[in-house]
């Protein structure tokens, strides 16, 4: 039914199927194969525990498909990319019992093996309407889609298993308390001095006889003391669970099937705890606005309700100098950079890794402070020198630090005299530098000196390995041509 | 002249030409005991023009097999050069007068004797060497010169018009036409009958018998089994290798695949009915249609 590919093979049967770099057949997409959904569920808890599936979900796809024959089967159809992505699912594959295949469109041939280091092709393609024909060493068969499988909902059918280890592993804890208990955990987490935070989160009643909604009131604590372990572990109502991921968490005692952490596929904003036991996952669609117990504790008002009222002087001036402050706030809009003088030798190395876009968009201006660097697109390609944040068009703040006053970025332009054609750099140390517009120039027209080159001769090659036609010049063969065949022909009758 | 010197002059003049290309001047003819003697343990001594002829061999070679060395010319194909070097030289004008007008039949026979005392090759290694001498020798050609001027016109084959007759062409009026004569079609002009000729070359074909299976879709000379074709066909290494040269020779253009098949089941039939050598023969043309039926499928899939 197929053919091995071999080396150096340049034409291949089956349709969207080419050769690789290395020589080997590979389509745009790979098809694994699995007999059942507990093949499938093996499948994934293999490849999650070595590797997150970040890279192959934005093309995953999992298929129920069924053959002409009736029997359904499973297919987890991804892109193929390259041939050690797919080396790696085709050896865990077999592993889980099924098959990997590749191919672009409808035909999907054996993906390579031991057998067939440079893959597989088909003898002969068979016609057919099915979405799927699936091409092995050893059958040839063709398959419907019946359903898709969403992975979300997957992960939340399946049942966590049993693990008593996880009891005793310390680290942060999720705890949800029925209505009744929230109140209660709250004030004895306060009590007890444990830093936690708090939210309460809402549900739909769950029947139309109840009118009010269900709450369950959240917990997230970095570490649980040793003493309330069991006493929250048994206490009815009250269930821990051990974050698996952001958006995940698997109840104490518990551990899902499949690596959660590996698998990014609930949605950034919800959390989903699930429960083992038989019980079905609390989900929650949005996770509830948290804040620290502590903000429950008990308060004491004072006594003295008449306190001493200040009268307004007047005020002279509040003109104050600007400073730089140190902010927490994460880096955005790092556009610029200065480049000390001791730093430009590293400059001119880093240049010969820059890429070609990163030349292009980036100006520099020379001063004697050192090169300024402005890329409007982030700076971050040319990780040397003192990062500046654009504050205003025309002013860059040192990374890392605000103006203080923090006034807006316009009156504090106005505040500079608003200079025309220069831009302003303030650094760490409050020095500001006023560099003309009209210094930065593209970087690529600044990084090359004047190159000298030498001419050279080149040979034709092509003359070289294409001969020529022969061509007959004819001419005398001079006085009694024919001696040499006249004195064969005598010799000849001699013998 | 020793034998030394016709075989250096041989080789440069009409082999070197055959396998790398450009001007072939013929030398004066050899005929069978001396295009026989004339390759028997000879070596070249230009080593440069060696090495040359060595590599564009070898460049052929591997058209049809991967090759890495070639054997040297051997005395065969020394003498098949002097064969080819007789039968061209019988298109010749300048070979006889008007009084020696049978020269050209009397070499034209001479060669045939010596195509036919030329051994067949013995091994596979010996046709690709062969083959890789001799795959351009159909494709030799002469350019005839017709020169007109407004008082009369002359015609030169195979030869460079003199300057006198070109000069002042703006005055004279002189108008030149070349034209390229192919290798089949050189014995116009010469007491000798282009069917023998034909015939002849026929013959000469056969000693390289890749090339002439290669060649075999060729208008003339028509295409004829020999012993040296039939013996590459009767193994399956020696079919791989004919249906390669073919392959690189035609690129299996349909109409070449057409007329090959057609030529090879023509002279099929002449071979004796039932005979082993016509098996052979049916089967290989057979084989030939079947590639090419393959390959169209699969372009087609």
């Amino acid at each position: 039914m197929l053919d091995r590919v071999a080396l150096h093979q340049t034409r291949l049967r089956t349709p969207g199927i080419s050769l690789d770099a290395k020589g080997i057949a590979m389509g745009a997409k790979g098809i694994v194969l699995l007999p059942s959904l507990d093949r499938l569920v093996g499948f994934l808890a293999l490849y999650s525990s070595t590797a997150p599936l970040t890279d192959i979900l934005g093309s995953l796809s999992i298929d129920i498909v069924r053959s002409k024959l009736g029997n359904r089967e499973v297919t987890l159809t991804l892109n193929a990319e390259s041939s050690d992505r797919m080396d790696r699912l085709a050896e865990l594959a077999r592993l889980a019992g099924g098959y990997t295949f590749t191919g672009t469109n409808r035909h999907f041939v054996q993906y390579r093996d031991a057998a067939a280091p440079f893959g597989y092709d088909v003898r002969e393609i068979a016609p057919t309407d099915a979405p799927i024909a699936l091409n092995h060493s050893q059958f040839s068969q063709h398959y419907d889609t019946d359903k898709t499988i969403d992975l979300a909902s997957l992960l939340l059918r399946l049942e966590p298993r049993v693990a008593p280890s996880t009891i005793t592993d310390a680290g942060p804890r999720w705890i949800c308390a029925e209505a009744g208990l929230g109140g209660a955990l709250i004030h004895y987490f306060v009590r007890s001095l444990v830093e936690a935070d708090v939210g309460v989160a809402e549900w739909p009643p769950a029947s139309e006889f109840e009118q009010t909604p269900i709450r369950r009131t959240l917990f997230k604590l970095e570490q649980i003391p040793a003493r309330m372990n069991q006493l929250l572990r048994e206490t009815p109502g009250i269930d821990v669970f051990i974050p698996q991921g952001a958006t995940a968490a698997v109840e104490i005692g518990y551990d899902h099937p499949i690596n959660l952490r590996a698998c990014p596929v609930f949605p950034p904003e919800s959390l989903m705890l699930i429960r083992g036991g038989g019980r079905a996952p609390i989900k929650v669609d949005k996770l509830p606005a948290l804040g620290p117990v502590e903000s429950f504790a008990r308060v004491h008002l004072a006594e003295e309700s008449d306190l001493p009222a200040g009268t307004a002087a007047k005020l002279s001036s509040v003109a104050v100098p600007l400073r730089l402050a140190p902010t927490t706030d994460p880096w955005r809009n790092i556009t610029a950079t200065r480049v000390g003088p001791s730093d430009l030798g590293l400059l001119r190395q880093l240049a010969y890794r820059l890429s070609s876009q990163a030349l292009h968009q980036t100006t520099i201006a020379f001063t004697p402070q050192g090169a300024f660097l402005i890329r409007a697109q982030g700076i971050e390609s040319i990780p040397v020198g003192e990062f500046f944040r654009q504050l205003h068009p025309k002013i860059y703040v040192a990374a890392g630090y605000s103006p203080v006053p923090a006034v807006a970025p316009d009156v504090l332009h106005r505040a500079f005299g608003s200079p025309a054609g220069q831009l302003i750099f303030i650094d760490r140390n409050n020095t500001r530098v006023g560099v003309g517009a009209e210094a930065f120039v593209p970087l690529e027209q600044a990084l090359l000196d004047a190159q000298s080159w030498t001419g050279t001769t080149h040979e034709n090659v092509t003359q070289t390995l294409t001969a020529g036609l022969p061509t007959v010049t004819l001419q005398s063969p001079g006085f009694r041509p024919m001696r040499d065949v006249d004195a064969a022909g005598e010799g000849s009758q001699e013998d | 002249m020793d034998l030394g010197e016709r075989a250096e002059s041989l080789a440069q003049e009409v082999i070197a030409p055959l396998v790398l290309g450009g001007p072939l001047t013929l030398q004066r003819p050899f005929g069978p005991k001396l295009a026989l003697e004339v390759g028997v343990e000879r070596t070249l001594l230009d080593h440069e023009l060696s090495t040359r002829i060595d590599h564009a061999r070898l460049r052929q070679a591997r058209t049809v097999v991967a090759v890495d060395v070639l054997p040297g010319l051997g005395a065969a194909e020394w003498a098949i050069a002097a064969a080819f070097n007789d039968l061209v030289q019988v298109t010749n004008h300048e070979l006889s007068s008007f009084a020696t007008r049978n020269r050209h039949q009397e070499l034209l026979e001479a060669a045939v004797v010596l195509c036919r005392a030329i051994p067949t090759s013995n091994s596979l290694e010996e046709a690709v060497a062969r083959h890789a001498t001799f795959s351009r020798a159909l494709r030799v050609s002469r350019t005839d010169v017709d020169v007109t001027w407004w008082t009369g016109s002359d015609s030169f084959r195979g030869q460079e018009p003199p300057s006198r007759v070109m000069a002042w062409p703006g005055l004279r009026k002189v108008n030149i036409t070349k034209q390229a004569v192919g290798l089949t079609e050189m014995s116009a002009g010469t007491p000798v009958v282009a069917q023998a000729f034909h015939q002849a070359l026929s013959q000469w074909c056969s000693l390289s018998p890749l090339s002439d299976l290669a060649s075999a879709a060729r208008h003339a000379p028509q295409f004829a089994w020999s012993d040296h074709t039939l013996s590459i066909v009767a193994s399956q290494a020696g079919c791989n290798l004919a249906l390669r040269a073919f392959d690189h020779a035609t690129n299996l253009e349909d109409t070449a695949v057409t007329k090959a098949v057609t030529a090879m089941n023509a002279a099929a039939a002449q071979l004796p009915t039932g005979s082993r050598a016509q098996a052979l023969a049916v089967g290989y043309a057979k084989q030939l249609a079947a590639m090419d039926a393959f390959w169209d499928h699969a372009a087609g899939a």
